[in-house]
């Protein structure tokens, strides 16, 4: 692995510069090298640590690991305003194109978080991946949107006291093609159009690809997820469904600091050595 | 261009960044070395380090954001695990100024000597605050967005959870939020059968309004004769601000009260003044009554002129949260911090002018 791709580095996808960070293997190279995808917006943030200590597990293993900013996203070029699904599915295949040159694997499994799961379940084909880990998937794109506005208009309350807007008049607008300034983030109407049009069970029905599908509760006696429930159904024995317990919360703020996720970890790089 | 770079902390903890470096720098320019928020990795919310890092280098100055030791891409875990708002008071309290020393050698290093902004958001703005100090006069200027004036703990966080009624006693404006809150469960269905099972807590609500009703009729106490005022004092009940609460439990001592002014920032800053370093203060107006209270109206009393002759410039961004999300309070925050750098410059600049009329 050249000496440049070590740590932070940027490197080229369609034009933009994207920021990556290599962990090379740090034990006997294992055939799996893997390429970590990012959440969205602030779970990106707060997410950020859980997942480079799952990149630093990996590399400790013998997995190289590269993860890395999408398009608009953290340190890399561009914002949503340019940005699409497909501009990020080729993202992610040119970090698994990255990855193959520079670390020689056998194979390239995609490992992907919340909505950054989904663009890993989207990409996995064009990537040329082998296996894709899904860690509590965004299944339903309509639903997420939704959380989306929600969670802004309850931003707006705690600013003004009230929202000043409805879910529905916001989601009219991204309807007839405006651009909302979503806390920060330009979404514009085609990109919700896209994200609302996902159906990931559906999507990964046809591809020819193994899957871990994890489910993270903060308690046992959590309800199953519907949505796991059905990603699980669509993939049928093509998948490993399991389910952990974190107490804290990977891609939000919580009460405790949160640097690494170990029951997500263990059941991740268990399933690397299959 | 943008660079990704690694140097290491007085620890020997290895700390990764992004260097931006303009492809020419302003004659006479500083460095700005912007800091992250609390817990958060070098990006910020909303991207706002990274884009306001490109905003000020397209004007010809270096800037260099980085991860604390055990957040983002560097390495370390020293805080895992820990509560939140202990680290948060950590953080309140310079624990980061180590890691900000290693940057400014670092930065110095790479682009050559010159004058350093620091500045950041809420921690961010904390740590470039203890750091100052610390890099004396190599330091010309402070961008302090929303500095934290108090210090937080989660043994307080979890008395105030205990004791919602404290917050609201403490807080003026949480009394506005909670008011607007019960206001629209009035029209809630589920909120009155709430009530009626007894799980409402009207206790809090009740603050609320005596906090409000308090703060309404204050300005008219001081009218009513002097033998009266025991007994409206009295019906008003305790006064609104940082106080003990009455039933709060003894131990830790710290705990028993709402908020907990960092007693710290009054001789930081007055240290940082000393070494010539100018200081800019933006906080967003959801901010700003706390911040006065804790800081401004003891420290930075005066007119605007007094407080420029001391090297202070203190404003409030209007309609603005605590990230600064909204467009209007971006650009504010980018003005604030361009000034900042502005006030750096060898010799220093002024604003840009408007173009005047032949």
């Amino acid at each position: 692995m050249s000496e440049a791709l070590r740590d932070g580095f940027f490197f080229d996808a369609a034009g933009a510069r994207l920021y990556g960070f290599m962990h090379p293997a740090r034990a006997p190279a294992k055939p799996v090298a893997c390429v970590v995808v990012h959440p969205f917006m602030e779970e990106r943030q707060d997410a950020h640590a859980v997942l480079r200590s799952l990149a630093v597990a990996l590399a400790a293993r013998g997995h190289a690991t590269l993860r890395f900013d999408l398009y608009g996203c953290g340190d890399s070029e561009g914002d949503w305003r340019g940005a699409s699904l497909a501009r990020w599915c080729g993202d992610v295949a040119a970090a698994a194109d990255l990855l193959r040159r520079e670390a020689k694997p056998a194979e390239v499994a995609l490992v992907g978080l919340r909505f950054g799961a989904t663009i890993a379940g989207l990409a996995a084909e064009r990537a040329g991946a082998s296996r894709v880990c899904l860690a509590q998937p965004v299944v339903d794109g309509a639903e997420y949107a939704d959380e989306l506005l929600l969670a802004h208009l309850a931003a707006e309350m705690v600013l003004h006291r009230k929202a000043g807007t409805t879910r529905e008049a916001l989601a009219a607008r991204l309807a007839a093609g405006e651009t909302v300034d979503l806390f920060g983030y330009d979404l514009t109407g085609a990109l919700d159009r896209e994200i609302r049009e996902v159906d990931l069970a559906r999507a990964l029905a046809g591809v020819e690809v193994r899957a871990l599908v994890v489910e993270v509760a903060r308690s046992a006696t959590a309800r199953e997820s519907r949505e796991v429930k059905a990603l699980a159904a669509a993939l049928g024995e093509r998948a490993t469904v399991r389910r952990v317990v974190e107490p804290q919360t990977l891609y939000a703020e919580g009460k405790r600091q949160v640097a690494r996720a170990d029951e997500l970890n263990r059941e991740i790089l268990a399933w690397m050595e299959t | 261009m943008e660079t990704a770079v690694t140097f290491t902390n007085a620890s020997g903890v290895r700390l990764h960044g992004v260097l931006h470096r303009p492809e020419v720098i302003a004659p006479g320019a500083p460095g700005l070395i912007w800091l992250s928020a609390g817990q958060k990795p070098r990006q910020g919310a909303w991207r706002m380090n990274v884009l306001l890092a490109r905003h000020v280098a397209a004007s010809g100055v270096p800037v260099l954001r980085f991860d604390f030791e055990g957040l983002g891409d560097s390495e370390g875990e020293r805080y895992h695990g820990r509560p939140v708002m202990d680290f948060y008071g950590l953080v309140q309290t310079g624990a980061y100024r180590q890691d900000v020393v290693a940057a400014a050698s670092f930065l110095v290093a790479e682009t050559g000597p010159r004058p350093l902004v620091l500045g950041g958001l809420c921690g961010g703005a904390a740590s470039a605050l203890f750091a100052a100090p610390m890099l004396g006069r190599r330091v010309r200027s402070l961008a302090l967005i929303d500095l934290p004036v108090t210090v937080s703990s989660a043994a307080r966080q979890q008395f105030l959870e205990q004791h919602p009624e404290a917050l609201v006693r403490a807080r003026p404006d949480v009394a506005d939020t909670v008011m607007a809150l019960y206001a629209r469960k009035l029209l809630d269905v589920n909120a009155w059968r709430r009530f009626a099972r007894g799980e409402s807590n009207p206790k809090l609500f009740a603050e609320a309004l005596r906090v409000k009703a308090r703060g309404a009729l204050n300005g008219h106490v001081a009218r009513v004769p002097a033998a009266l005022r025991p007994h409206i004092e009295a019906l008003l009940g305790p006064p609104v601000g940082d106080v003990p609460a009455p039933d709060a439990p003894p131990a830790p001592a710290v705990a028993a009260r709402a908020e907990v002014r960092n007693e710290l920032l009054v001789p930081i800053l007055r240290e940082a003044l000393a070494a010539g370093q100018r200081v800019r203060f933006l906080n967003s107006s959801s901010y700003h009554p706390v911040f006065m209270a804790h800081l401004g109206e003891r420290e930075l009393g005066g007119d605007e002129a007094a407080l420029r002759a001391r090297g202070v410039t203190l404003s409030a961004a209007p309609d603005t949260n605590h990230i600064f999300s909204l467009e209007h309070s971006r650009r504010a925050l980018f003005e604030a911090v361009s000034a900042a750098v502005r006030d750096a410059y060898d010799p220093p600049r002024s604003a840009p002018q408007p173009p005047t009329r032949a």
